[in-house]
């Protein structure tokens, strides 16, 4: 006989473990990582002291982080909709790149344009692209019942194929040497920076009226009410008469919205024009800052900044410590099979038997 | 069959359960249950949805480990802690849902079962001596419900099980099949094995077993030969003590209207074909195709304006379970509860769904004030006035990990002020589902509880009182006192009926004959998904709609 | 056009289809036991990085497959424990995995990149030198799909694990260990996935890039669904997908001019293609095989 059974845990408590179990999940991962950073050759505390500590120490680095937070954070709310509503767009970094290709035509075509609107443009041209890759998927879905995990997975490759027609192709800065780029936007065109000195974009602006649209979409509107009781009981869902169709529908488009908004001001900022790789894979790990940050809003914030600051720490450790910048890849594996392994424990209570 | 079989081993029983118990929760599924079966006798275990009947037989088959009581085995005590230990003393079972393989083939599933390699020499040998013919070829989804259980049986047998228990055998096979289901177990006893037999139809328990054990409440009531008693006796017990019917209604008794569908006593046999509606004459029965069918004599529809809703020829094929929905007619009119009583699984969820338009049907087989409302969806409905409760309080009517606050807003009837512009208000909501728990008695935290942190009964009262707050046109609640302690009924019962009192039309689906003639006005029958035309309680006895639940 | 080079494109894509083979014979079987491992792209390159690791230093080319083989043991047992064992979403931890393995891979091949193998590895083909290990891969593909076919048909073993993904509420109560089947099912997987990653770094290519599998990983779980869970049914997918692989080599053969880029894009486009046709043909009923339990857990016992 087995010494220790399994109960649910009552839902009232289950809110409060989901914040430890991600607390916990990130300390285990910190030391699992700590493992293979041993086994890689590379001491565990300088690589730390790296990610966590001297960011702090550079404002340069705090400006970067806040950047990438941004575009995590944006890009993971959206997610989280979805994921609320078990529909798992895993596509959102095509979605990302789709929209930083459209809002590059929008910027190439609009090159001469001195009117500040241009960047609107590019950005709106984002949103689009974003969109429109996304409604590929959930047409699929919503229509046919395709499985949304392939489909969005499978135009992420497209995406970056096309990425790479356009930038060798249409896009090609003709006065550029024959490098696969596009011309420098023109000034008009650029997300502004909020500071002289150090590049903090104006994008962050967005974040926190999209933290409060997210929250009162979640917690206040009708239509993320419906997507959160057919991600809890479908039946439920039938019952009071929701449609099943409509939060793929939304779920989608919002991600390819935002994923396309903040593709644009990925190249109408950092690069300025549009480059063979835009992105380190933000869509991807947009997947983990939504689960780690338990799909709410200040949670994706807290989990995105983590996630910016492993991503900064990959950079600047390639320089400072020799260490390769997918040493982030590794760490966000780890901490989302941590943060799984701990969720065991947010669904049920460990008992002895006969207790 | 006669019993000189059975006394083989007389004295001797095959299993002896004592006073066994066991609850779950504040539940008490089985509140010290007595069995005892004999080898080579067939043996029915009977009792109403609820009465403790399938907690008995998980225990007995090693699957729920009883909290006391003793069981014994042969004469000798034993501890059951696992199907498999059930298997190896020789209990095999089959269940009303089969544990089959349904896209493998039939040979495949019985290779399966017996855990060993099996000749198919031997499964041919005994499929061919128990008349138990199919082809192992053959893939288990492409059966019949009659043939999947013959290969339930044959899986069962290769195991050489000294009892064999049988959960709602019949509960899915045509009356041919039955038969040749009886046939087979007879000859079973015959060889010495004990049977088991659990039903509702006690038409069918009078045609094969001998002995009886009466289930009520989680306690034996009745045990004793089948030869002894009557089929009135064994209902009364079942369902306990019917209400007192009305005068019409008593024994013998010729009531006032000269119709014989408002025979209320005499023969119950001429009775029931009578009153059964030619749906229910599934053709087995050489008599009942004589019958003519009775004139409408309760036909709502010279009631006129005061039917809200009304289902006509409805035919709903069923897709996946088989269950044909039939309804020639349901009236539902303002003031009247209307009843539908029937043994679970018999249509109940599939007439629930096209009332409350999870389903759609054929625009003109509902009627909503006269309107077409066949194609209305859900949404429609409830703006429509028509709210559902759903036997499922859990996971469909409400949602377990949101605040009751939140589950205020499923299965509304429209905005109802809770939302407005695509916003819902949290403020709003929390005021709804505060005056639900404080108007309607439900003992929860707040309205900020989550759903499932409510007890069953208290979680049903927030439900029903949610639906009556709205004041529908027309309610529609499928058990509504299932599962429910006994002061929370009351509750829920006493709500139904000032709804009625108020004017609304009420369709109670219910599995409790009790709560049936204690509240409703009109009684129909729902059975092998065939509604009967409703009829007035003053015309209808409780045996009566008993029987006509359990007519095969 | 040149006919004459049209065997030679048969061949070629065979080559091609090998990986997706191998890996999809591995999920195949995952599947058939009732769990989704969404991962299979991360522990293709898992086992591509560490059959590359072994092979070049020193460990040779049986060194090689060893070491992708362990490999993808180890993730895949990762996976298992936390699927089978502790209950965890399927789906969460399959994407978790696919995330994991590149960005281990990546981190453990990075002073790899752009090395090639010593000849040393392939001295025990060297009267016909690699031609020859490519086509010992595919005969290892085809004998792995012929034993898939007998594994699930004909064996007993078999039975039970398509019992367990059918239905594990009836196979537990017939007394199956349906978690220790669904483990080991993935386990298998696991393996299969990391030798066909080993595959692309040791033969088909050969040499160790960051992200080397190229989405082979989610075409193969788009192939099982193509297969409707029938190995003779991913033969004929895989060819197909196999085909699209070497299409831009074939079509420029051809005379064609299309961009590289749209000539790249369609096995993914295909996939997408493909996966409507079936969820099109399928939207009424779910094809015979299909193991019913896929994807959901099982419930702890009580």
């Amino acid at each position: 006989m087995k010494a220790l059974h399994f109960i649910p845990r009552p839902p009232e408590q289950k809110a409060g473990a989901q914040k430890w179990a991600a607390l916990a999940a990130v300390f285990l991962a910190l030391g699992l990582g700590a493992l293979v950073l041993k086994a890689a050759g590379a001491s565990p505390p300088a690589v730390y002291k790296v990610f966590f500590v001297d960011p702090f120490s550079s404002a340069y680095t705090l400006a970067e982080i806040a950047n990438k937070t941004v575009t995590l954070s944006l890009i993971a709310l959206a997610l989280a909709a979805g994921f609320r509503a078990n529909i798992w767009n895993i596509g959102a970094e095509g979605q990302f790149t789709a929209g930083a290709i459209a809002a590059s035509f929008v910027a190439v075509w609009l090159l001469e344009e001195s009117g500040r609107w241009a960047v609107f443009a590019v950005l709106a041209g984002g949103v689009c692209g974003g969109m429109a890759w996304a409604a590929a998927p959930a047409f699929l879905r919503a229509k046919v019942g395709v499985n949304e995990i392939l489909t969005s997975l499978m135009l992420v490759y497209v995406s970056l194929l096309l990425l790479s027609y356009v930038v060798h192709g249409p896009l090609k800065d003709p006065e550029g040497f024959n490098f696969p780029q596009s011309p420098l936007f023109g000034e008009s065109s650029l997300v502004p920076s909020l500071l002289e000195e150090y590049p903090l974009y104006a994008t962050i602006l967005v974040l926190p009226p999209a933290l409060l649209a997210s929250h009162y979409f979640v917690s206040r509107s009708w239509a993320g009410f419906q997507m959160r009781v057919i991600g809890l009981a479908p039946r439920a869902g039938d019952y009071a008469g929701f449609s099943r169709a409509r939060p793929v529908w939304i779920s989608f488009l919002l991600t390819g919205a935002f994923a396309g908004f903040v593709g644009a001001a990925e190249v109408a900022g950092t690069a300025g024009q549009l480059t063979p790789v835009i992105s380190p894979g933000y869509g991807f790990t947009a997947i983990i800052v939504a689960f780690l940050g338990r799909l709410h809003p200040l949670g994706i914030v807290a989990a995105g900044m983590l996630m910016a600051m492993i991503q900064i720490g990959g950079e600047n450790g390639q320089i400072d410590l020799a260490l390769p910048v997918s040493v982030s890849g590794v760490f966000q594996g780890l901490i989302l099979f941590s943060l799984l392994a701990a969720d065991f424990l947010v669904h049920y209570q460990i008992r002895r038997r006969g207790d | 069959m006669t019993k000189n079989g059975t006394d083989k081993k007389s004295g001797g029983f095959l299993l002896e359960a004592r006073g066994i118990c066991k609850s779950y929760g504040a539940l008490r599924a089985n509140d010290g249950v007595d069995l005892r079966v004999r080898a080579g006798g067939r043996h029915a275990l009977i009792g109403e949805n609820g009465a403790g009947k399938s907690t008995l037989v998980n225990i007995l088959y090693g699957a729920v480990q009883a909290d006391a009581g003793s069981l014994k085995w042969r004469g000798e005590s034993v501890r059951i802690n696992s199907p498999q230990a059930a298997r190896k003393l020789g209990v095999g079972i089959i269940f009303q849902h089969f544990a089959l393989f349904e896209s493998m083939s039939v040979a495949e599933n019985i290779r399966l079962g017996l855990r060993r390699e099996t000749e198919n020499a031997e499964m041919l040998r005994l499929s061919e001596k128990y008349g138990l013919r199919i082809d192992p070829a053959k893939c288990v989804g492409d059966l019949s419900v009659g043939e999947k259980q013959r290969v339930e049986i044959l899986r069962s047998l290769l195991q050489e099980p000294r009892l064999l228990i049988l959960d709602e055998p019949t509960s899915v096979l045509t009356p041919a099949e039955s038969r040749a289901l009886f046939v087979l177990l007879r000859r079973l006893a015959d060889e010495g094995r004990g049977i088991l037999f659990i039903s509702h139809k006690l038409r069918e328990v009078e045609e094969l077993c001998e002995e009886a054990t009466v289930l009520r409440g989680g306690r034996t009531v009745f045990h004793g030969l089948l030869a002894e008693t009557t089929r009135k006796e064994l209902i009364r017990k079942m369902i306990g003590a019917p209400p007192p019917p009305p005068p019409s209604e008593m024994e013998g008794g010729k009531p006032d209207n000269p119709s014989p569908i408002f025979d209320g006593g005499g023969n119950p046999e001429s009775k029931k074909q009578i009153n059964s509606p030619p749906i229910f004459d599934r053709g087995e029965n050489p008599e009942s195709k004589k019958q003519i069918n009775p004139p409408p004599i309760f036909d709502g529809g010279g009631g006129g304006g005061d039917a809200i809703l009304c289902v006509k020829d409805l035919h709903l094929q069923n897709a996946e379970g088989g269950m044909t929905l039939r309804v020639p007619q349901l009236q539902l009119k303002k003031g009247v509860i209307t009843g539908v009583a029937g043994i679970a699984g018999n249509g109940q969820d599939e007439l629930l769904n096209a009332l409350s338009g999870e389903t759609i049907t054929p625009p003109g087989s509902v009627l909503f004030c006269g309107e077409p409302a066949g194609g209305w969806g859900v949404a429609r409905r409830c703006a429509a006035g028509i709210l559902t409760v759903p036997t499922e309080r859990r996971g469909r009517a409400t949602v377990g990990e949101m605040s009751l606050a939140e589950n205020a807003l499923l299965g509304r009837a429209g905005a109802g002020g809770l939302r407005r512009r695509g916003f819902i208000f949290p403020q709003q909501l929390r005021e709804e589902a505060a005056g639900i728990i404080s108007r309607f008695d439900v003992a929860a935290a707040g309205a900020d509880a989550a759903a499932d942190s409510l007890s069953g009964g208290n979680l049903q009262k927030y439900i029903v009182g949610r639906a009556l707050m709205q004041k529908p046109a027309v309610l529609i609640a499928a058990n509504p006192t299932w599962g429910v302690d006994v002061r929370a009924a009351a509750f829920v019962r006493r709500e139904i009926m000032r709804l009625r009192e108020g004017g609304g039309a009420v369709l109670v689906i219910s599995e409790d004959l009790d709560e049936l003639f204690e509240l409703c006005d009109e009684i129909a029958v729902i059975n092998c998904g065939a509604l009967s035309l409703a009829r007035p309680r003053a015309n209808v006895g409780a045996e009566d709609v008993g029987r006509q639940m359990t007519v095969s | 056009m040149d006919w004459v080079l049209l065997p030679l494109l048969f061949y070629a894509a065979a080559h091609s289809a090998a990986p997706l083979l191998i890996a999809g014979l591995g999920e195949l079987i995952t599947e058939k036991s009732g769990v989704l491992n969404l991962g299979v792209e991360g522990m293709m390159l898992i086992g591509a990085v560490f059959a590359f690791i072994a092979a070049h230093d020193g460990g040779g080319f049986a060194g090689g497959l060893l070491a992708a083989a362990a490999a993808g043991f180890a993730v895949a047992g990762l996976f298992a424990f936390l699927t089978v064992g502790l209950r965890a979403n399927q789906v969460a931890c399959g994407l978790a995995l696919a995330i994991f393995g590149g960005g281990l891979s990546a981190f453990a091949g990075l002073s790899y990149e752009g090395k090639s193998l010593p000849d040393s590895v392939f001295a025990f083909a060297d009267f016909a030198h690699k031609k020859f290990v490519h086509d010992l891969f595919l005969l290892f593909a085809l004998f792995m799909l012929a034993a898939t076919w007998w594994f699930l048909n004909r064996s007993r073993a078999g039975l039970i694990l398509r019992a367990a993904g059918e239905n594990h509420d009836a196979a537990r109560q017939t007394g199956y260990p349906v978690s220790w089947i669904r483990a080991a099912a993935v386990l298998y997987g696991g393996v299969m996935c990391a030798l066909a990653g080993a595959y692309l770094s040791l033969v088909y290519t050969p040499l160790w890039a960051q992200g080397m599998s190229a989405g082979r990983g989610w075409i193969v779980l788009a192939l099982v669904v193509f297969a409707s869970w029938r190995p003779g049914r991913l033969l004929l997918g895989a060819f197909l997908f196999g085909f699209m692989g070497i299409l831009n080599f074939t079509l420029q053969n051809w005379g064609a001019t299309v961009a590289p880029e749209f000539l790249a894009m369609a096995p993914y486009l295909a996939t997408i293609a493909v996966l409507a046709a079936i969820s099109w043909k399928m939207r009424r009923r779910r094809s015979r095989d299909f193991p019913s339990c896929l994807g959901k857990p099982l419930p702890l016992s009580r």
